[in-house]
């Protein structure tokens, strides 16, 4: 009898881990020991900057977040213990779903248990055997483990190219009806917004359908903080709409909003919305919360947008290659690996913590140090990143 | 680019990938994308754009997995260009 086999896949990747640890450190695998503020933690005992948190509006500590998540757990105590099909759902669910609606101004919302699972519950009820799915290129893994559900035929168009999808619309021909086009408000590496009119254009004109993940643009982009969708104007053309409640609102969870009525029916179909627990009380119950808080705080917003101009005009200034528009995300692109890897610990060692991204997660095969602003960032903070930046740009430019 | 051609597809296949690989490298019906040819994932992903411009062909990602050799993925190709 031969020797099993099954875990010999695990050799690359042991490889890899050791070769990062050699570095000096996992970069995937930070701990905060503690966190002080939503832009300051404890890490490896040394107070640390953190410019790698999606936390675009700064909510995690919100004193009215925290009480109203604490009275949850007061109310309605730990977890959900079982799905919602199968052991029912609290009012803080429907409510929560109601108010994103609302929100939107379209007719139903659906929560999700995370974001990920939002975008493959919603991908998985849409699509299935003899539908298509026509992707962008640079869509986030969610999206594509999402597609590799459905058992539906996955086509990509290029990153952000509106004559592209129309182009491999065209070759689909009759199949149009039953296609679903696949983008995200906020592309999350490079922090790159999807042209909206042109694509909803292009889709409308072949009859597909369209699903938006605005993830990283949720309380980000949008005179009221809907989203890419509310500032290019085609919120009511977008057909399904998916968020996560774990960046701007600070929590854990995901949604789907539309007019379509048969969002109604994904409870009934779509298998990541039904066989997981329900969320969270205390998770729901902070997330109505931030979104009141995203509601009624444009003042966050603005504070967002003018820490994300200053980090970026300043990060490109120094001389990185940064994304190709402001962004609350600031990506430092960095050709090689090694050279990314020494400017993340040199950074750490400064104090500013980043997230560190490397092939092939990475949009062009090159490597790449995200930063993201948060509202909470203070001017001072935001120059600190700079500075630390600037010094240690010897070690890409050198 | 007429698919009904096999030898025509696999040279212009040929041609296409030349672009994605060292020059000395020589290639034949079975050589292997991956593991001969060391593409990474996202040049499968630009190599496959290519393709479906070249040939004006849509090409679902849902059976790339199982093309391994420049054979297989010629295969694939008029397998792809002959859908409704």
């Amino acid at each position: 009898m031969s020797a099993p086999r099954l875990l010999d896949k695990f050799s690359g990747p042991q490889k890899a881990r050791k070769e990062l640890l050699a570095t000096g450190g996992d970069p995937t695998n930070v701990i905060l020991e503690r966190i002080l503020s939503p832009t300051e933690a404890i890490i490896d005992g040394r107070k640390t900057l953190l410019a790698g948190t999606n936390n675009y509006l700064g909510l995690t500590l919100y004193p009215e977040c925290i009480a109203a998540g604490q009275k949850a757990l007061a109310d309605f105590g730990t977890g959900t213990t079982g799905s919602r099909m199968a052991s029912g759902s609290y009012t803080l669910h429907g409510a929560l779903e109601a108010e994103l609606a609302e929100f939107y101004g379209l007719a139903h919302g659906l929560v999700f248990s995370t974001g990920y699972a939002a975008n493959l519950g919603t991908l998985a009820a849409l699509c299935g055997a003899g539908d298509n799915i026509m992707l962008d290129a640079d869509a986030h893994a969610s999206l594509y483990d999402g597609c590799q559900l459905t058992g539906a035929e996955i086509f990509r168009f290029r990153h952000n190219d509106a004559n592209d999808l129309d182009k491999r619309l065209r070759r689909l021909g009759e199949r149009c009806g039953r296609t679903l086009v696949v983008v995200e408000g906020i592309y999350s590496m490079l922090g790159d917004r999807a042209p909206l009119a042109d694509i909803v254009a292009v889709k409308d004109r072949h009859g597909a359908l369209l699903m938006v993940d605005e993830a990283h643009s949720l309380g980000v982009l949008g005179e009221h903080g809907r989203g890419q969708v509310e500032a290019d104007g085609v919120l009511s053309q977008a057909d399904f709409i998916v968020g996560t409640f774990s960046k701007s609102l600070g929590a854990t969870g995901g949604f789907c909003v539309s007019n379509h009525a048969e969002l109604t029916l994904f409870r009934y179909t779509s298998r990541p919305f039904i066989f997981t627990a329900a969320p969270c009380p205390s998770v729901v119950a902070t997330t109505r919360a931030a979104l009141h808080c995203l509601r009624t705080r444009p003042q966050l917003r603005e504070r967002l947008w003018e820490n994300a101009r200053r980090l970026y005009a300043a990060i490109k200034s120094i001389g990185y290659t940064v994304g190709p528009e402001v962004s609350p995300v600031v990506a430092i692109r960095v050709t090689a690996r090694e050279q990314a890897l020494a400017l993340w610990h040199a950074a750490m060692e400064q104090g500013v913590y980043t997230n560190l991204v490397l092939p092939p997660t990475t949009p062009d095969g090159g490597s790449l140090l995200r930063c993201s602003v948060s509202a909470a960032h203070s001017p001072r903070q935001i120059d600190r990143i700079s500075e630390v930046f600037a010094g240690l740009s010897g070690l890409v430019h050198g | 680019m007429d698919l009904h051609d096999r030898e025509r597809c696999y040279a212009e296949l040929v041609n296409l990938l030349r672009d994605f690989i060292e020059t000395e490298k020589v290639l034949n019906p079975d050589t292997k994308l991956v593991d001969d040819l060391g593409l990474e994932s996202i040049q499968i992903m630009q190599l496959v754009a290519e393709i479906e411009d070249v040939f004006d062909i849509s090409i679902s990602l849902t059976g790339l997995a199982d093309v391994r050799t420049l054979s297989d993925l010629t295969d694939f190709v008029m397998r792809s260009g002959a859908m409704p």
